[in-house]
């Protein structure tokens, strides 16, 4: 759904990237183009919506996040799709209405996923995936 | 004196040329641009316009946002570079301030207006005084409620953000509310007149040091406190 | 011909002079001590703070060339692949000082300028060959028909080599970054004491993968006290790893594309057994192997400049409406 923001959360391996390919093919965009934007911060990709995928790795708070122009991302991504890998350093921008996704590390090829929104139509979402 | 001023901060980049207070180009962009890739071609039209070239300008006055992060970056550094390679002196002008020039001889308390994004805006009070826009305490930054929720007199807002903004605006502050009429938003001119003050003076920034007045903390602040 | 070369694609803020292949100045901010230089208020030199340091940077690459802005009879920028608020810094002091001192201007896709550090470093390397870019941002292939001919053999599918060694440096608690203190521990660590999954060692690919080494190292160790942990050992068996990744792949590329060279660029490109592995490999191989010099690895200018002077020399030139792609592949035309 178009201006749809998701937020991953999770330590080192714990599956963020793995999980954007999923999100990602669902769109329509390759599973070869979706690569790791921890050095660059922001990659873009084009399917049936246009896909802004964003890495806080290397960020170390909100002012940076600003000055690299998180913003203007964020707004381009309001026809598409934002994922934001390690969504939890920018905090105090994130909103309650994005789709929150936590990863955690259960064994070494086992790991659990919790979501959670407030947004009404993400939760019924939500609720369809429940297992 | 001739003076050249660029703006990229807005939704639309804004050049003028100015000798002494007369006019001589006002452009003002498309606002579907990439302030990037026409900067340079807008200046050379509204040189050559003019009948001019960069060697007959006298000073060079560049806006400093606030506004778009990436957008002022790109004017900021133009003027740099043109000054740096002309040796010519440069003056960077808040885009706050350029924008509440064009109010002219406001009665009102003035305020200017320019997006900051995700609901935000950055916000400049101004009052006219013997003739000249005098700033009014500090900028700030933050959402458009809190903003006007401090306002108890009448203001004119300026600013293509106080159109964004204008129902918001006008259902907190009623008639207290005015903005200036469409079409006389936004003069590229409006950064060379201030510009123009400063260099008359002989004062100018160093081209080199000259840096975006970004509003980092404001607007840090106004987003942690609208998250709680 | 005279060219100034200006990179502002991600971290680094460069400028350079280069003029027939000789490098007059090479300025990189982070390594500039802009206090000596110019004392009072100086900007912080931080990454990525373009708009900040531009104009010293400039000015310190005329300068310590003993040259004026007069006599640079061509600019050369990157204004493709980066990020934009970036990339834009670097485009817009490239445009105007163009338009100013009427000088002709060419955009270089930041890859290429990668391949022109390595044959900057390497005048004579034979065309064609493949020229392996590994830093912390990107891990690619290239085969290098000529001069400015390129064909992007393979790619990482995940993570870039150089990030790699950053997570993992990280979270060993080693610092950033990762490559130099991986390189430097490993040197006093059994390379042989961890046996990490090789990647795609079966894959009839030339692309590359890190993540799930990365994920393994870190999934081995986590929980543990990191002082506990045998950290030199770790860092040779985890750079042993990505090394053999390195240099297998590279060596299948050259040997499918029929060359005998390769050349080996970007920042890991100074990866101490990084140079060893591909040494033995390709004297084992028959391949020439061709080292980018360590000033040039790492993100800079001349290596721009260089690539301008080749585009140049070509007939190519960009109009004053040059703008900066971010995601542009390297085969596009300027």
């Amino acid at each position: 759904m178009p201006g749809t923001v998701v937020a991953l959360v999770g330590e080192l391996g714990s599956g963020k990237t793995c999980f954007t390919r999923g999100l990602c093919a669902g769109i329509g965009v390759s599973r070869q183009q979706v690569r790791s934007p921890s050095f660059a911060f922001v990659n873009e990709y084009v399917g049936k919506l246009v896909v802004v995928h964003i890495d806080l790795y290397r960020i170390e708070g909100v002012e940076p996040a600003l000055e690299l122009g998180v913003l203007d991302y964020l707004e381009r991504a309001s026809a598409g799709v934002a994922i934001i890998e390690w969504a939890d350093r920018i905090a105090p921008l994130a909103s309650d209405a994005w789709l929150t996704v936590s990863f955690s590390v259960l064994a070494s090829r086992k790991r659990e996923i919790a979501l959670s929104s407030s947004a009404e139509r993400l939760r019924k979402v939500i609720c369809e995936l429940e297992p | 004196m001739m003076i050249l001023s660029i703006d990229t901060a807005g939704r639309s980049d804004a050049i003028g040329l100015i000798d002494g207070r007369r006019v001589l180009a006002d452009f003002v962009g498309d606002v579907t641009h990439n302030s990037l890739q026409g900067i340079i071609m807008n200046i050379d039209a509204v040189l050559s316009n003019a009948g001019l070239t960069l060697a007959d300008v006298d000073g060079l006055g560049v806006g400093i946002g606030p506004g778009s992060w990436t957008g002022v970056r790109v004017g900021i550094t133009v003027g740099k570079m043109m000054a740096y390679a002309t040796g010519k002196p440069l003056c960077g002008v808040s885009s706050l301030d350029a924008l509440a020039s064009q109010a002219g001889d406001a009665s009102t308390l003035i305020c200017s207006v320019v997006d900051a994004g995700r609901g935000n805006i950055y916000a400049g009070f101004y009052r006219r005084r013997g003739g000249v826009t005098v700033k009014q305490g500090q900028y700030t930054a933050g959402p458009v409620e809190g903003l006007v929720a401090r306002i108890r007199e009448p203001v004119l807002f300026v600013g293509d953000a106080a159109q964004v903004h204008r129902q918001t605006i006008s259902a907190l502050l009623g008639d207290l509310a005015r903005f200036m009429k469409a079409g006389e938003e936004r003069q590229g001119s409006a950064t060379a007149l201030l510009a123009l003050s400063r260099l008359e003076r002989g004062e100018s920034d160093d081209a080199l040091s000259l840096v975006p007045l970004y509003l980092k903390e404001p607007l840090v602040q106004a987003l942690a406190a609208r998250k709680r | 011909m005279l060219v100034l070369g200006i990179e502002t694609s991600c971290d680094e803020t460069a400028a350079a002079l280069v003029a027939d292949g000789h490098i007059l100045s090479n300025v990189v901010a982070s390594q500039m001590d802009l206090h000596a230089s110019f004392g009072g208020v100086v900007p912080e030199v931080a990454a990525r703070k373009h708009v900040e340091v531009i104009g010293y940077v400039i000015n310190e690459a005329l300068g310590s060339a003993g040259k004026a802005l007069e006599d640079v009879e061509a600019i050369a920028v990157t204004s493709r692949y980066g990020l934009i608020g970036c990339l834009v810094v670097g485009v817009a002091a490239a445009k105007a000082l163009a338009y100013t001192l009427k000088r002709p201007l060419v955009g270089i896709h930041h890859i290429e300028g990668h391949i022109f550090a390595n044959i900057l470093s390497n005048p004579h390397i034979p065309m064609p060959h493949v020229c392996l870019t590994v830093s912390g941002g990107h891990t690619m292939l290239v085969y290098v028909k000529d001069l400015c001919q390129y064909e992007v053999l393979g790619n990482t599918l995940d993570d870039a080599a150089g990030e790699a060694f950053d997570k993992v440096a990280k979270f060993l608690g080693l610092g950033f970054p990762g490559g130099p203190v991986i390189d430097r521990l490993a040197a006093q660590g059994d390379r042989t004491a961890y046996n990490f999954p090789r990647p795609l060692r079966r894959s009839g690919t030339v692309d590359f993968s890190f993540s799930g080494l990365k994920t393994a190292v870190v999934n081995r160790f986590k929980g543990s006290d990191i002082s506990t942990l045998p950290v030199s050992d770790i860092a040779a068996s985890f750079q042993e790893a990505v090394v053999e990744h390195l240099v297998s792949k590279t060596v299948q590329a050259a040997s499918r594309a029929d060359v005998s060279a390769i050349g080996v660029t970007g920042g890991v490109a100074m990866n101490s057994r990084l140079r060893e592995v591909f040494a033995e490999r390709c004297r084992q191989e028959g391949h020439q192997l061709f080292f980018t010099r360590t000033d040039l690895c790492g993100d800079n200018a001349a290596m721009v400049a260089a690539a301008g002077a080749a585009r140049l020399a070509h007939g190519e030139s960009a109009d004053l409406y040059l703008s900066a792609v971010p995601n542009a592949p390297l085969e596009s035309a300027a």
